[in-house]
């Protein structure tokens, strides 16, 4: 996503992450990532919900899958914490066009189940 | 929900980690990508 900055600043479009965590953690997570989008917090999570963006289960949080995901941010490099909150919430990605319609909506399966930014591109291009 | 495309965003009023304020109202003219995340690990 950071990579893909210049293309949507080139196409209009503001990214927002947002968080449900604690903002101690979220200004640590500023801290330790630059990250260059603005990090918002949503602690009682009705925006999560208003997108269906649920708890997952145990077997889809804690499947093999996601344990080969981290594995493989921890051998390139990625610093990991333990979790300080939900491990359970999933979460998502939400494209809004400028008259507040959504025409792109992601709700994850899974930890990582994430779309991929040129399908979020070709929602914005397409539109 | 099966799918939020082609509805009415939900209105939001969000805090930065910078105690900015980020009302969705804010962003009507632009496209805006909202990237929920999970956990911060």
């Amino acid at each position: 996503m950071r990579k893909s900055i210049d293309w949507f600043d080139s196409h209009d479009v503001s990214v927002l992450v947002v968080t449900f965590e604690q903002e101690w953690r979220a200004k640590q997570y500023v801290d330790e990532t630059g990250i260059e989008f603005p990090l918002c917090i949503n602690r009682d999570r009705n925006l999560y919900q208003a997108f269906g963006m649920e708890r997952g289960t145990k077997r889809k949080v804690l499947g093999i899958g996601n344990w080969w995901a981290y594995i493989k941010l921890m051998m390139a490099g990625q610093k990991l914490h333990s979790p300080t909150d939900d491990i359970y919430q999933l979460g998502g990605d939400v494209l809004i066009d400028p008259h507040g319609i959504v025409r792109f909506h992601f709700v994850s399966e899974t930890p990582v189940d994430r779309p991929s930014v040129a399908e979020i591109q070709a929602a914005r291009t397409n539109a | 929900m099966n799918s939020a495309v082609g509805h009415v965003a939900p209105d939001f009023t969000l805090q930065d980690t910078f105690g900015k304020s980020h009302r969705s109202s804010d962003y009507r003219g632009r496209w805006i990508l909202l990237v929920l995340h999970r956990h911060l690990s």
